[in-house]
């Protein structure tokens, strides 16, 4: 397997995971990133995370807010020179937080590690998608 | 120097050519990227994905003749340095440009690569948001 197949298959691994967090459950999250305190997300929810705390949080947010939903990753472009890999595509979801239907269609790069011989995600930034904070943040003062 | 501050020397430099091309000047831009096909540009424009650098290099070129003006300048950073890439994602602050003249929030994560002995861009992705906390 290429260092390219790697990734790509770290990605199919992400992205399940992230399908599995819209059904309410983020823990399969904590397998593919990495748990350092650099890691940092720029999500679709508009805000900045720093630090495998922060970050599961958020996404643990997320799976309290969502009743159900997909997402897929397209467009993919995978770069890797040594330890530290790249993926940049779009990301198309819809899902929906407590009764209000949501739609994403972002951007991403993805940024991937290699961690005692397994790619981690260190890094993820998606395009803020109008609605989501909102939705969540109704959920939260619930 | 370490590779470190090289990289974020790369990366203040990638700031001093936003602010060169809102003046309608991309010199310093064109020189801060790698010429490669396999280049990426998505500019905080919904939708837009550029791969490879004569469609980026264009891209540059139509917005410094747009006349955009204004400032930006980085106010968190934040550094993952690999053998051969690195990477730099930040929030920077735009000021200056369109009607109201707001102060807008941007975030960004740019991806260099070492060619010929220097770190060159080979990667962008920016969106804005009217604040994002740091």
């Amino acid at each position: 397997m290429t260092p390219e197949d790697e990734v790509r298959a770290a990605s199919e691994t992400f992205y399940a995971a992230l399908n599995t967090m819209l059904g309410g459950d983020a823990s399969a999250l904590s397998d593919i990133w990495s748990h350092s305190e650099t890691v940092t997300t720029l999500h679709p929810i508009g805000r900045r995370e720093v630090g495998w705390e922060a970050v599961r949080d958020s996404f643990e947010e997320v799976a309290r807010g969502s009743t159900g939903g997909h997402v897929e990753a397209s467009d993919r472009v995978i770069c890797v020179i040594g330890d530290v890999a790249y993926e940049v595509g779009v990301e198309k979801a819809q899902f929906a937080v407590a009764d209000t239907p949501l739609t994403v269609n972002s951007r991403f790069t993805n940024i991937y590690q290699r961690e005692n011989g397994t790619w981690k995600i260190v890094h993820h930034h998606g395009d803020k998608s109008p609605g989501i904070n909102e939705a969540l943040q109704s959920v939260a003062t619930k | 120097m370490s590779e470190r501050d090289a990289v974020e020397q790369a990366d203040d430099l990638f700031f001093d050519a936003l602010n060169q091309m809102f003046a309608g000047e991309i010199k310093t831009m064109e020189d801060l990227w790698s010429h490669a096909d396999d280049v990426i540009y998505m500019g905080p424009v919904p939708e837009l994905f550029h791969v490879g650098w004569k469609v980026t290099d264009q891209d540059w070129a139509a917005q410094a003749k747009a006349g955009l003006g204004g400032t930006i300048k980085p106010v968190k950073r934040h550094t993952t340095l690999g053998n051969g890439m690195a990477v730099v994602h930040s929030v920077a602050e735009v000021s200056g440009q369109g009607p109201e003249q707001e102060v807008t929030r941007m975030r960004g994560t740019n991806v260099f690569r070492k060619e010929d002995g220097g770190w060159k861009l080979i990667a962008h992705h920016s969106d804005p948001l009217s604040y994002v906390d740091v």
